[in-house]
């Protein structure tokens, strides 16, 4: 602010912060401050230049404020006086932008009549990802109903990988449940990993592959918790309950994870922690850094 | 009143790469159907990228249109304009500096509608038809272009973003018409060339300035802006001192070179 004072023609304040700075010229003894002196020296001269350039000699200066206020009135004319917060109202805008057209000379975008040529068949996607298999968290206890199963897709993009480790998931799951006395199982407590976030992720990636397929069930207790359990007759349980299959979103951030592992006191994993890739061991380590 | 555009010179379309006989020889090396067709596959490649008013590029020209004939391209690029030129009223002008190498399309013919039917209104004419948003941005473009052209053809960022305020056009707060009206300034009108932002030298929190850009200055004129504003303060163009007399040589220079 001080700057824009200064660079007002009207002011005399440069002229008063020279003189002053020359004065304390004299007593510079040292060479930082003979240093400090000639940077305000140059600071100056730069405020003077800017002076100078602002100093407008015409008769008639152009005031951007005052533009826009004759602009308001100009496009409102003739229709009813616009609300402060609005200033100009959209079709004003455009009334606006029709009249000044003319003064672009703008080449017309070319479109083709019968709009334009087709893409081809989107190539197919080698594996298809699951992607309508997640719960959410946070809507869980809104939810009035239960997720159940989903709809079965086309297996045969699975690749194998996934469908290994969904296996022995599924044999994880199972073992758990008797081990619990044919109770199900925490949802946290089963897919939580205490070391790394990315398992954790994985783990919830191949457990909601269980749910599509119909073998695992997930439900919330009487807390509003998740809990899964493995379905003992897949076939027979589709055929006899014919429930309408929900879909959920589940999200996680990696604060969130931590927190969890926290609540629930999760030391050890309850699914093994896969063999890691390179890159999933990196990113477990800057995990453990955070 | 809009002007009509000053010729082109033809020798506008620089070869870097490509020497105008080996141009030639690539050229000719197509036999004439093909020549034909990749002529009209350019022109109409040209007109249809021109929809987002982003300059065109070279690479991009070689890629999808001339492929295997790249080396051709500067003769393709002359024939290109002169249809361009005879058939749409179209001009096609090469960008120097820091765009070299990339293309805009400007228009070369008369768009008032409104003038023409006042001298003949039995004329049945079919005016370029903008969408309500292209509209609604020439508005905007036109107020700031305008500023920037009064306040000495040059306005720092802080300056035009207090005058838009007053008009309800906030770059903190998004706005029903415009959106990020910050990104559509600095982003979207510079990327079509219409606007040039600049940051002032050692200034520190950074400091910028807008000005015209390339675009700007071929499709729109100063005249026509120092008219428009003159006719919003009712006051006489001459009024203005310095920005009249920025008018008058630009057109004494429009003068010059359509002498030439």
């Amino acid at each position: 602010k001080q700057k824009h004072d200064m660079i007002n023609p009207e002011s005399t304040s440069l002229t008063e912060a020279l003189k002053t700075a020359n004065d304390l010229n004299k007593d510079v003894k040292m060479p930082r401050e003979g240093a400090l002196d000639s940077a305000t020296i140059l600071m100056i001269s730069n405020y003077g230049r800017m002076k100078v350039d602002n100093l407008k000699t015409d008769f008639l200066k152009f005031e951007p404020i005052e533009y826009a206020e004759k602009l308001i009135s100009f496009v409102n004319q003739g229709q009813p006086r616009q609300s402060q917060d609005i200033a100009i109202s959209n079709q004003g805008w455009i009334n606006l932008g029709k009249a000044s057209q003319k003064f672009f000379m703008k080449s017309p975008a070319f479109h083709f009549m019968a709009g334009s040529f087709e893409r081809g068949e989107p190539v197919k996607k080698v594996r298809r990802a699951p992607d309508s298999q997640r719960l959410d968290k946070e809507n869980l206890s809104d939810k009035a109903t239960v997720p159940k199963q989903m709809k079965s897709f086309d297996e045969s993009d699975k690749s194998e990988a996934t469908t290994a480790e969904v296996e022995k998931l599924l044999d994880l799951l199972q073992k758990l449940y008797r081990e619990n006395e044919r109770n199900p199982i925490c949802y946290f407590e089963f897919v939580l990993h205490p070391e790394s976030f990315s398992q954790t992720v994985e783990n919830m990636f191949y457990t909601s592959f269980l749910v599509r397929d119909g073998l695992a069930n997930i439900k919330l207790d009487d807390e509003k918790l998740p809990l899964i359990e493995p379905i003992q007759n897949p076939e027979q349980e589709k055929v006899r309950k014919n429930l309408p299959h929900k879909q959920a979103v589940v999200s996680l951030s990696p604060q969130e994870w931590k927190e969890l592992v926290e609540v629930y006191k999760i030391t050890d994993p309850l699914i093994p922690t896969r063999v890691c890739s390179t890159l999933d061991s990196s990113a477990t380590k800057k995990m453990r850094m955070k | 009143m809009p002007r009509t555009n000053k010729q082109p010179d033809n020798d506008r379309i620089p070869s870097s790469q490509v020497s105008a006989t080996q141009a030639e020889k690539a050229h000719s090396s197509m036999d004439r159907g093909e020549q034909e067709k990749k002529l009209h596959d350019l022109v109409q490649f040209l007109l249809i990228m021109d929809q987002k008013k982003l300059p065109i590029k070279k690479l991009d020209i070689n890629k999808q249109v001339l492929k295997e004939h790249s080396k051709a391209l500067p003769v393709m690029m002359k024939l290109a304009e002169e249809k361009l030129r005879k058939i749409f009223g179209i001009e096609l002008v090469s960008l120097e500096d820091k765009q070299k190498g990339t293309y805009i399309l400007v228009n070369t013919l008369d768009t008032d509608v409104d003038e023409q039917l006042e001298s003949d209104p039995n004329l049945t004419l079919t005016p370029v038809d903008w969408s309500d948003e292209n509209h609604a941005k020439t508005g905007l473009l036109m107020v700031v272009l305008s500023a920037i052209f009064m306040n000495g053809e040059v306005m720092v960022d802080s300056q035009l973003y207090h005058m838009l305020r007053k008009l309800k056009v906030d770059q903190d707060v998004t706005h029903p018409v415009f959106g990020d009206v910050k990104k559509q300034l600095t982003v979207e009108f510079v990327r079509q060339g219409y606007l040039e932002y600049t940051r002032q030298p050692n200034t520190d929190p950074p400091v910028f300035e807008f000005r015209w850009g390339f675009r700007a200055k071929k499709e729109i004129t100063k005249r026509n802006c120092l008219d428009f504003v003159s006719q919003l303060y009712e006051k006489n163009p001459e009024e203005w001192v310095s920005q009249y007399q920025v008018v008058v040589e630009e057109e004494g220079e429009e003068e010059e070179s359509s002498a030439s």
